[in-house]
């Protein structure tokens, strides 16, 4: 970096060398991937017989997270706030990266038939400012998101791809793709406002402080195992919600009077032990609200889920509800703290390890038992929604396909213990294990499942076996730490 | 160090992390009754080894045994004589600390309360916080109450004084000296404020790359190397001082300050007497002969 030269080019490189970033971080790589493959979703409505443009938002929307993510963690780092000429970089870098890629995500119009040069530059150049308000609000959401931790907005950051697809299913894109085409000039000079108004936002003064030092989670995360961990541990060390202190105390008490009615040293008292800690882990993160929400959202969305493709009555489509959280357990953590030494050998952590995964495994039945019961109540109420040409019908949750659960999750559970100190690896495989299963659950509409209840009895005994020799051969043979 | 009581015995042990190897053929017995400091640059191999003694991590090769048991057969009853602080000090951070300390304690059969009582209030610990919520130095001094209250016989510190301020280091410096006084009780201590390591310890392990460089009494160590300071009474200091090879050798007009290694007070007297020279001969610091030790 040149600091003697005048102040524009130490800017300048100040900005090169954030723009670095965007290949030096490991965490990005895979978002890049993430990234390509929302490139379907903009190409293939454009190839429907009333072809829709707007797909390329996905991907502005996520790339403007992604933007705003690597400047979080810069503003992050003490070192930056003290960087000389550093404070209306991150303002640049978000811009100038929006302007390059929505200024070629714009040319998704050029496809747009009938559109007449020179008018199709106009909506070319339209099409890319929205997409930069989309981009921005990605950033916004990133910027505000992350500061946080467990506030609002981290919920709403979850929440927004999902309102694009409930978007895209009430043909809002559609209103906006024709409003783009018919009016690009209007378009383009409301979009350009609200830039303009972010842009001053980006600039403000308190930018620097605001994220100076300050505890944040950033979507690249997950290569960072004790960062993981130190934000897990913050989470869990904040208020709980109403009742929490008093059902943990309770927990604590039972437990504890549990653990003193084993065996001094022995294998009972430290399963008991671990019992209760893989417990009171589950309950700091699950509280009511968040129950409630898992339950009803689950029950909902599968439930209308079902309709899409016309799959009312086949097997795979509302019933892959019972895969989704099989696939999630693939991030708990069977042994909680091994460097919190407590007598235990790694035959009693092998067991201890053992009674976590069954606790980790009922607990999330029962939650699964009840959405499945809210499901089949819910059938009789709720009436079709209509879309256009697109009718959903409500369709509960089948109980007899509840032990699909029980059947796949100790795959997720051998994931975890192979893979305990790779975040990174268990994200992947997780994703990965997530469209294998949403593909498959497309492709094969299946309205029988493929095998009877014996063979699905023998796949959950062979799945639990190969998980009880991984965890065997792992509290025998590996470092536990 | 040898003894036929070892408590830790450790044969050829070698650990490797991918290309980085962080044990390298490490032969170490620790005996009953001492108080250890273990030194050494960051990433020299301290904590992976103070992890193989208590089977946390197992060797590539080599065979570590503690309490006479192989370090992977370790069952509770070998674990329930061992107290481990360990560096990051990771806890359950969802418990409060009055319910960690209960759940911990609920495992040993010796847990003393009147020691949690007396070092909840001389750490002034606060028991009604979570522990996700203190402070890193907070956080240490639960961990080193929680390997210490049900009175270990052997007590593995790793960097347990990292976080914590200069009063509490004191405290804490002060605990070690009164957990040494039961004979039976080993306490290995790894940290890098070496000034308040050489305060407690009596004998030293100095890492280097994974290797065990010195494996000594610290008494021994200090007694090994000296600096001597050369006052020329008259005349001029000869241009080759009889030391033969010195560690260390700075020369100021009539007087020079010299390191030496293996040399006694008496012997070094009667060469500056055949000089000229008063000499006054100083113990080093442990940081002194660290840096010797380890070569920078």
């Amino acid at each position: 970096m040149r600091i003697v030269e005048g102040f524009e080019d130490v800017a300048m490189s100040i900005l090169a060398v954030n723009l670095k970033h965007l290949y030096q971080r490991r965490g990005l790589w895979l978002w890049y991937v993430i990234l390509l493959c929302q490139f379907g979703a903009v190409v293939l409505p454009m190839k429907l017989k009333d072809p829709r443009f707007m797909g390329y938002l996905i991907i502005s929307f996520l790339s403007g997270m992604v933007a705003g993510f690597v400047q979080v963690e810069i503003l992050n780092k003490p070192f930056a706030f003290c960087l000389p000429g550093h404070r209306l970089i991150p303002r640049r870098f978000i811009m100038l990266v929006g302007a390059v890629v929505n200024g070629l995500l714009g040319f998704v119009f050029v496809f747009y038939p009938g559109l007449g040069f020179p008018y199709v530059v106009s909506v070319i150049v339209a099409g890319g400012f929205v997409g930069m308000v989309f981009y921005l609000l990605g950033t916004s959401l990133a910027l505000s998101g992350s500061q946080q931790i467990g506030a609002q907005h981290n919920r709403l950051m979850g929440f927004s791809p999902f309102l694009v697809i409930v978007g895209a299913f009430l043909g809002w894109d559609i209103i906006l793709q024709e409003m783009i085409v018919s009016y690009p000039v209007v378009m383009a000079g409301i979009s350009f406002v609200m830039c303009w108004f972010t842009w001053r936002w980006l600039g403000r003064e308190s930018l620097g402080r605001d994220y100076c030092g300050t505890m944040v989670m950033t979507m690249f995360d997950g290569f960072d195992p004790k960062k993981v961990e130190r934000i897990r541990q913050w989470k869990a060390s904040q208020k709980g919600h109403i009742g929490q202190a008093a059902l943990l105390g309770w927990l604590g008490r039972f437990f504890n009077g549990w653990m003193s009615r084993q065996e001094f040293l022995g294998t009972g008292r430290y399963v008991v032990g671990n019992i209760y800690t893989a417990l009171g882990k589950c309950l700091v993160v699950l509280s009511p609200s968040t129950m409630v929400f898992l339950v009803l959202g689950f029950a909902l969305y599968f439930g209308y889920f079902s309709s899409m493709g016309g799959g009312a009555g086949k097997i795979w489509q509302v019933n892959i509800v019972y895969l989704w959280p099989a696939i999630f357990l693939l991030n708990v953590d069977l042994l909680p703290c091994p460097s919190l030494l407590v007598p235990a050998g790694r035959r009693d952590k092998y067991y201890g390890m053992l009674a976590s995964a069954m606790v980790v495994t009922l607990l999330t039945g029962v939650l699964l038992l009840i959405a499945t019961c809210v499901s089949v109540w819910l059938e009789g109420y709720l009436p079709d929604i209509t879309l256009k040409r697109l009718v959903l019908s409500y369709q509960g949750l089948h109980v007899r396909y509840l032990p699909l659960f029980f059947v796949f999750v100790p795959i997720s559970f051998c994931v975890s213990v192979l893979f305990r100190r790779s975040a990174i690896v268990r994200i992947v495989i997780m994703v990965l294990l997530f469209q294998v299963v949403m593909i498959g659950s497309m492709a094969m509409s299946l309205k029988e499942m493929p095998v009877g209840p014996i063979g699905f009895l023998l796949l959950g005994v062979i799945l639990w076996g190969l998980f009880l020799w991984v965890l065997d051969r792992h509290c025998r043979r590996r470092s536990l730490v | 160090m040898n003894g036929d009581n070892a408590i830790i015995e450790m044969h050829k042990v070698s650990k490797r992390f991918g290309h980085i190897k962080a044990l390298d053929n490490v032969d170490l017995e620790i005996c009953p009754g001492r108080i250890i400091g273990l030194v050494g640059a960051n990433g020299s191999g301290k904590s992976t080894l103070l992890r193989h003694m208590i089977g946390l991590y197992l060797a590539d090769e080599g065979q570590c045994v503690t309490f006479g048991c192989d370090a992977a057969k370790l069952g509770p009853k070998e674990l329930g004589r061992i107290g481990y602080v360990h560096q990051e000090g990771e806890l359950l951070g969802w418990m409060k600390t009055r319910q960690l300390i209960r759940y911990v304690s609920a495992y040993y059969p010796t847990w003393n309360r009147e020691l949690e009582e007396q070092y909840i209030a001389d750490f002034d610990i606060s028991t009604k916080a979570r522990v996700g919520s203190l402070s890193p130095g907070q956080r240490q001094k639960l961990a080193i109450l929680l390997a210490v209250c049900f009175e270990p016989e052997f007590l593995i510190l790793d960097e347990p004084a990292s976080a914590l301020d200069p009063i509490a280091r004191g405290q804490f410096l002060d605990l070690l000296l009164k957990i040494i006084q039961d004979e039976k009780r080993t306490i290995i201590i790894s940290s890098h404020i070496l000034s308040d390591v050489e305060k407690v310890i009596d004998h030293l392990l100095i890492m280097k790359k994974g290797t065990l460089l010195r494996d000594c009494s610290f008494d021994d160590l200090r007694e090994e190397y000296c600096r001597v300071k050369l006052t020329l009474l008259s005349g001029s200091l000869p241009a080759t001082l009889p030391f033969g090879p010195m560690v260390d050798c700075v020369r100021e007009g009539g007087s020079a300050i010299i390191t030496l290694q293996n040399y006694t007070r008496e012997e070094i007297e009667d060469k500056a007497k055949a000089m000229n020279c008063e000499a006054e001969v100083q113990a080093l610091t442990l940081e002194d002969i660290y840096r010797i030790v380890v070569g920078e």
